[in-house]
């Protein structure tokens, strides 16, 4: 969940109104700020004294019926080249602050120096010849429904806008009820979950690496908000199989563990342990299960609280890790030669640490009621790299797991002169 | 895992910060695959001799040893490196063979003559080598829908291909990683293959070598194609392999016949980097289909900047099989989007501008574009784009590099008139 909560933090830049302030390189020109906007673009500008309509234009474009044209806002500095090209543009004077929706060429299709609502920003929109992203997908998708690109970079589209107004929904809803009703389900993700399964069964989302630039890898897992759609946990339930069969050809593919682990969060049935059941580990294999399935199992074991199958395979990867700095630190030891000075590949490159994976194994042990081995291993990780935040974080960690003896004993740990 | 994605970022890193082949590079190196030999051998030959390490290349190249893919590392036992490593062993300094583990070093078999092919078959299993191939097709017969022994078993085959094609046209072409692991950080940096892969210098191929050498892998690739796994695996010998394949003519047939699956993967995903590695690598050995009309039969999304069409990867084959005006002209619209996109330092004074940095912006768009303009038949614009970012940078390299690319393109008035203007 962490994770696919950082990809969106990641997404979200190109995919959110946004406002995005350019002041931070006054050369760039209009055109340049319009360039990556085919779609159209709101824009400000503040008057002399800096008063500007950022704040306003920003919420009135979070607000349906703007909402839907996913729209981003730039708030552009009077002192920037974009700036001076736009005031000029407009005829503007510095007296007001401005917005104003651009399009290419630059051309103003609508302009206003007072804050505008939602609905005249989607009126003034509807009224220029401007298309919005989905829509321009969408045509083209009708001329080439097997586009696969296309149709990922639709969903995300599609799948941005539907957890903004999921999020609107259900916020008006009692917390023991967080499931949309029928009719807001459909209203709300109807299209994305049609799509979606448009998607999957044409089925690149199995393709060997398309590049980390691909829409595909991104589009491929469903909705983080898809647990509160009975729409999309049915779609899950019944698209499941096909994933696990996928994961079992691959199963040291991250990309599928991920798709996996998101389809299980939209409340589809499975374990790590179960799609590996049967499994036979490739000849030579150095880890089994696989490096890339260390996540499912922690999950496995943190919605379950049962963490019996994933501790020995955090444990393989504990050691795998260890054994592994051991062997650097030898070679390094060998690179600077008899005269050379103290080797610590692991300080130096931050890992063999305290991070998020030792953290799990600490979590297994202490829920298995294996205290010396947890304190065993926090003593190992710490004694390689001792920042007290390393301490206060295992501390916490441990006081979560009801081991307040650990905990004292690793927040002492943390504190100068310790 | 996280320590894995940070691992990955190490190989280059190190081997620009610690030069080439250090334990610590060789280490990261060994992590990656799975699979990697569990022992070198060592083989030290007399002062001025070559008998022993002579002896064991042609050993280990017999057919009965060869599978086993034995790293050797000759030295003469007159250098420091032969002494230094006989004495961590607490071995004798005299002319011999040794295999050493290759995660702790310790010593697993040695011998002062050349064993029996037999013998030394057995100390190698004892050794822990195994023909991988055959384990992996082992594997295969019970699980044949894994992805990744196919994966790991068509790159066994391609590595086997390369070796015995390399030894039948009698030459030895450098994979990008063997450059890296080397030190030639600009060598691994360029387009695989280059400059060293001149085919047409090596010995030719009969059918029959050609079959040997190549048997193997294009049946297996050719498997994969007919159950469509193809799809889904990852084929890393189009990036790393070494570039043998247009000396084949089962190679060649091979790729014209399953090209037009390729292409129709591209119409679903036409910016898909794997799918595009592995059209070009097919392209550049078969050299029977262009890639001008496959690129024209392409819908790219809406969405796709004009910089970013056709994809960056394609770009060098389209620039090396650009020839009509129409070519340089559809490419000149791709270097054009990539201009206007940017900011550049060739189009600043700042002195925050290196040397280097506008050396790049030169090699990878202004240069381009200008080549295009020239080759389109519009002088022009090139002279435009020239003037513009001469006045803007005041770069005294510009000046020599344009006229020199103006001369290349046939055009000696511009050249002269851009060395000018220096």
């Amino acid at each position: 969940m962490r994770r696919v909560l950082f990809v969106a933090l990641l997404l979200a830049p190109c995919l959110r109104a946004q406002v995005v302030l350019t002041a931070g390189d006054t050369r760039v020109s209009l055109v340049q700020v319009l360039r990556p906007h085919p779609e159209g673009l709101f824009l400000t500008l503040p008057d002399a004294q800096g008063r500007g309509l950022d704040s306003a234009t920003q919420a009135a474009l979070e607000q349906e019926p703007a909402l839907a044209l996913q729209l981003t806002m730039q708030a552009l500095d009077r002192a920037s080249t974009s700036g001076r090209e736009l005031a000029a543009l407009g005829g503007w004077d510095s007296t007001r602050p401005h917005w104003a929706l651009l399009g290419p060429g630059p051309r103003i299709y609508a302009e206003g120096t007072e804050a505008p609502s939602a609905t005249a920003l989607a009126e003034a929109y509807g009224r220029s010849p401007l298309r919005t992203r989905a829509d321009t997908l969408r045509e083209f998708l009708r001329a080439n429904p097997d586009q696969g690109e296309a149709q990922a970079q639709l969903l995300l589209q599609l799948r941005d806008l539907a957890e903004r107004r999921a999020e609107a929904a259900l916020a008006s809803r009692p917390k023991d009820h967080p499931l949309l009703g029928d009719e807001g389900d459909d209203r709300i993700w109807g299209e994305y979950a049609d799509r979606y399964e448009r998607f999957f069964n044409l089925g690149i989302w199995r393709d060997a690496d398309p590049g980390a630039s691909s829409p595909v890898l991104i589009a491929a897992k469903l909705s983080v908000a898809a647990e509160h759609s009975p729409r999309l946990r049915e779609l899950a339930a019944r698209l499941m199989p096909a994933v696990e069969e996928a994961l079992r050809d691959k199963p040291s593919e991250t990309r599928r563990w991920d798709l996996w682990l998101s389809f299980r969060e939209a409340g589809a049935r499975g374990s790590a342990g179960a799609v590996l059941a049967g499994l036979d580990p490739l000849p030579g294999a150095r880890r089994w299960p696989p490096e890339a399935a260390v996540d499912a199992f922690v999950e496995d074991a943190q919605q379950s609280g049962d963490w019996r199958e994933a501790e020995p395979v955090l444990q393989a990867a504990f050691d795998a890790n260890e054994a592994f700095l051991r062997q650097l630190e030898a070679a390094a030891k060998e690179d600077a030669g008899p005269r050379g000075g103290p080797v610590d590949m692991g300080g130096a490159f931050g890992f063999g640490q305290w991070n998020g994976e030792v953290a799990s194994l600490v979590e297994a042990k202490l829920h298995l009621g294996k205290p010396e081995e947890a304190d065993r291993i926090f003593q190992r990780v710490f004694a390689r790299v001792p920042r007290p935040e390393f301490a206060e974080a295992a501390a916490q960690l441990a006081r979560d797991c009801g081991a307040e003896a650990l905990a004292d004993k690793w927040a002492r740990m943390g504190k100068p002169g310790n | 895992m996280l320590l894995k994605r940070r691992l990955l970022l190490f190989p280059p890193l190190l081997a620009g910060a610690l030069g080439a082949q250090t334990a610590v590079q060789r280490t990261l190196m060994d992590r990656e695959g799975e699979g990697a030999p569990p022992a070198t051998l060592w083989v030290v030959d007399a002062k001025g001799g070559r008998a022993l390490a002579e002896g064991f290349s042609s050993l280990l190249g017999a057919s009965a040893l060869k599978v086993y893919q034995v790293p050797m590392k000759a030295l003469a036992l007159d250098g420091a490196k032969a002494r230094e490593a006989l004495a961590s062993h607490g071995l004798p300094a005299a002319p011999q063979w040794y295999l050493a583990d290759a995660r702790t070093g310790a010593l697993r078999a040695r011998g002062t003559a050349l064993p029996p092919p037999e013998a030394f078959a057995r100390t190698l299993q004892e050794a822990g080598f195994r023909d991988r191939a055959q384990d992996l097709q082992a594997y295969l017969k019970r699980n044949p829908d894994s992805l990744e022994a196919r994966e790991q078993l068509m790159a066994v085959l391609r590595q086997r291909g390369e070796a015995a094609a390399q030894r039948f046209m009698g030459i030895q072409v450098d994979a990008r990683r063997e450059r890296l692991e080397g030190g030639d950080l600009a060598g691994a940096s360029a387009p695989e293959g280059s400059p060293k892969t001149d085919l047409s210098q090596a010995k030719p191929m009969g059918a029959v070598q050609d079959l040997e050498a190549w048997s193997a892998f294009a049946q297996e690739l050719d498997t994969v194609f007919r159950s469509g796994q193809w799809r889904e695996m990852d084929m890393a010998w189009t990036r790393e392999g070494r570039p043998l394949d247009a000396a084949s003519l089962t190679l060649q047939g091979l790729y014209l016949r399953w090209m037009p699956a390729v292409e129709e993967a591209l119409r679903q995903d036409p910016s898909s980097e794997s799918s595009w590695s592995l059209w070009c690598r097919m392209s550049e050995a078969s050299g029977g289909r262009r890639l001008r009309p496959l690129l024209d039969s392409l819908r790219p999304s809406p969405l796709t900047p004009k910089s970013e069409w056709p994809p960056e990867s394609v770009i060098p084959l389209l620039f090396a099989s650009a020839k009509t005006p129409g070519d340089w002209q559809a490419l000149k619209a791709h270097y054009q989007a990539v201009w206007e996109d940017g900011s550049h330092p060739l189009l600043q004074r700042s002195v925050e501008q290196t040397a280097s940095s506008r050396e790049s912006d030169w090699s990878g768009c202004l240069g381009p574009l200008i080549e295009c303009c020239l080759r389109a038949g519009d002088a022009t614009q090139a002279d435009a784009l020239f003037r513009g970012a001469m006045e803007a940078s005041r770069w005294g390299s510009l000046a020599e590099k344009a006229a020199a690319l103006a001369a290349r393109c046939g055009q000696p008035a511009l050249a002269a008139r851009w060395k000018a203007a220096r």
